[in-house]
């Protein structure tokens, strides 16, 4: 179990894919002007995450049992990222159609999303079949550790869309300055696991 | 390398796409959202931008607006060319709903 | 008579074809400067910061995304008629990943100390929104010339971005440039005359959340470009504002007062 808690914690607040990966900084700049939105695309992304997390982690042992896995991880898992993410909007069209009406075009996007194809990647790379908690534990952790983010910058950039910013640095660009600051702070964990 | 492995290649992501394929038609069928066929043609009329000027969350949010009826302006959608919108207003006006109501829209 | 209408007709040929010179002119310009990807449309930011911790690693970088930007969209533009429209997101989504894997392949192998401070960020070019975004909004419309024009602009804007981003974060993070061959690692060209002075945090990610900030914000200063912000909820702000405008406003308003 402790390797589970480990990996949890590890890859959401230690190693967080934004403030310290430097990934999905297209969606967390897009997505966040409102918490409602913000709140949406999280927990899409925690499903899609899991999914295709576990999914690749398994095509992994079967790439690497045929030898072709140097060469083809790439297209494999971003096909079967794309589909899970047509999958998952079908499931949150029929299921839940106000979620739906509030993502709008951001649920193809999650494709796109480096997050996603960052967290297939890494742990298509976990060769040892006994670490399937590490993986569980990663899987949870880094999606967990995006809608943390997102949730805190959505909270943040609704105070500073009525502060008194230089005009010409309104939107993205005090957007990721505010995001420095955010990614000190996850900097002073660094090398705590 | 051996050669062989491309033919593994080619086999192993043919197969894989097939099973993506299939779970996305089944899905598809049993998932599917039973929506107002006015909605999907309006969404061919409209421009397509996705640009957010109309205030709703891109062009789906105005079509879906438009025949709910809230939204009675055709011209709200900033970027729309007026022989499109009249093309709209056309379409509404001679294409009824499940209950024989047609929409009134403005250009 | 007739002299006239030759005359005539000469003109027009010469116009249509200075219109469509003028056109690709535009298309390759535009991805330059005004609809720079990084720095106004907010396109592609992910391998911008782990990218721009040195001047050769933002070239390398450049040169990987030219190389699948101009292929991808040479071959979209190519396949366009053929596609059927339903599936063809998936199919742009194929074309990039193998154009992305010769890509790592080849870095692999000639240039590997590249590779691996790049890390995972060659292998995510695939979901890069700059080369799917161009070739679903562009490649699948226009012609291979014009794709083509597209793409080298669009390559040349991300390199003027990164490689602004990369000038300001080796400068003060090592305190001045080292060009590393990227074939042979063993040869460096160092010029570090503020190293006394030289914050190693600028070369982690807080120095590139705030210098990738800052350029943005400076760069919509000097140039006539709209705010760069991504929301597709709010109404398309389509202001153009240099300093002479915003000083222009003020003296408006002082007036009223």
């Amino acid at each position: 179990m402790a390797a589970f808690y480990t990996a949890l914690l590890g890859s959401m607040i230690v190693s967080n894919s934004v403030l310290a990966g430097y990934k999905g900084l297209c969606s967390y700049l897009g997505i966040s002007k409102k918490s409602s939105s913000a709140f949406g695309m999280g927990v899409a992304l925690t499903f899609v995450c899991v999914l295709s997390g576990l999914i690749s982690w398994g095509l992994g042992f079967a790439l690497r049992a045929i030898g072709i896995y140097d060469f083809m991880s790439t297209i494999v898992f971003i096909l079967v990222i794309s589909s899970l993410v047509q999958l998952t909007e079908l499931i949150i069209k029929k299921f839940f159609p106000s979620l739906y009406k509030t993502l709008g075009i951001y649920l193809p996007l999650i494709t796109t999303n480096c997050v996603v194809l960052g967290l297939a990647l890494q742990v298509g790379g976990m060769s040892d079949p006994a670490s399937f908690l590490e993986v569980l534990g990663t899987v949870l952790g880094v999606p967990l550790g995006y809608f943390i983010v997102i949730m805190i910058f959505s909270c943040i950039q609704e105070r500073l869309e009525t502060s008194n910013t230089t005009y010409n640095f309104k939107g993205a660009a005090i957007g990721l300055i505010t995001t420095a600051i955010m990614a000190l702070a996850v900097y002073g964990f660094s090398g705590v696991i | 390398m051996e050669p062989i492995l491309i033919l593994w290649a080619v086999l192993i992501t043919a197969a894989i796409a097939i099973v993506l394929a299939l779970c996305l038609a089944l899905a598809n069928r049993y998932l599917k959202v039973e929506e107002d066929p006015r909605k999907e043609k309006l969404l061919e009329l409209l421009p397509n931008a996705n640009c957010g000027a109309c205030g709703f969350p891109g062009c789906s949010g105005l079509a879906d607006a438009i025949v709910e009826g809230k939204e009675k302006k055709v011209t709200r959608c900033a970027v729309i060319k007026k022989d499109k919108a009249q093309e709209i207003k056309d379409y509404l006006e001679s294409t009824p709903d499940a209950n024989g109501n047609t929409l009134k829209v403005e250009l | 008579m007739e002299n006239n209408n030759s005359s005539v007709t000469s003109t027009e040929q010469t116009k249509k074809v200075k219109k469509e010179h003028s056109k690709a002119f535009n298309v390759f310009t535009s991805g330059i400067l005004k609809d720079n990807p990084v720095l106004v449309m907010l396109l592609g930011l992910c391998p911008v910061i782990p990218a721009t911790t040195s001047i050769i690693n933002a070239l390398m970088m450049t040169i990987a995304v030219l190389f699948v930007l101009l292929f991808s969209n040479i071959i979209i533009s190519s396949i366009k008629k053929i596609v059927p429209n339903e599936i063809r997101i998936p199919i742009y989504i194929v074309i990039i990943a193998t154009l992305v894997t010769i890509v790592d392949l080849l870095l692999k192998a000639f240039a590997p100390d590249i590779s691996e401070s790049l890390g995972v960020f060659i292998p995510l070019i695939t979901v890069n929104c700059i080369i799917l975004g161009r070739g679903e909004a562009f490649a699948s419309k226009n012609t291979i010339v014009h794709s083509i024009l597209d793409a080298l602009g669009m390559a040349i804007g991300f390199g003027i971005a990164c490689v602004t981003i990369a000038f300001f974060r080796e400068l003060l993070g090592t305190g001045g440039f080292t060009l590393v061959n990227p074939f042979n690692a063993e040869q460096k060209v160092a010029w570090l005359p503020l190293q006394k002075y030289a914050a190693s945090v600028m070369v982690q990610g807080i120095g590139g959340f705030l210098t990738f900030g800052l350029v943005i914000g400076v760069f919509s200063l000097f140039l006539k470009t709209k705010v760069p912000s991504k929301n597709s909820d709010t109404a398309l702000k389509n202001t153009f504002t240099t300093l002479h405008d915003i000083v222009e406003c003020q003296k408006s308003e002082r007036r009223v007062k």
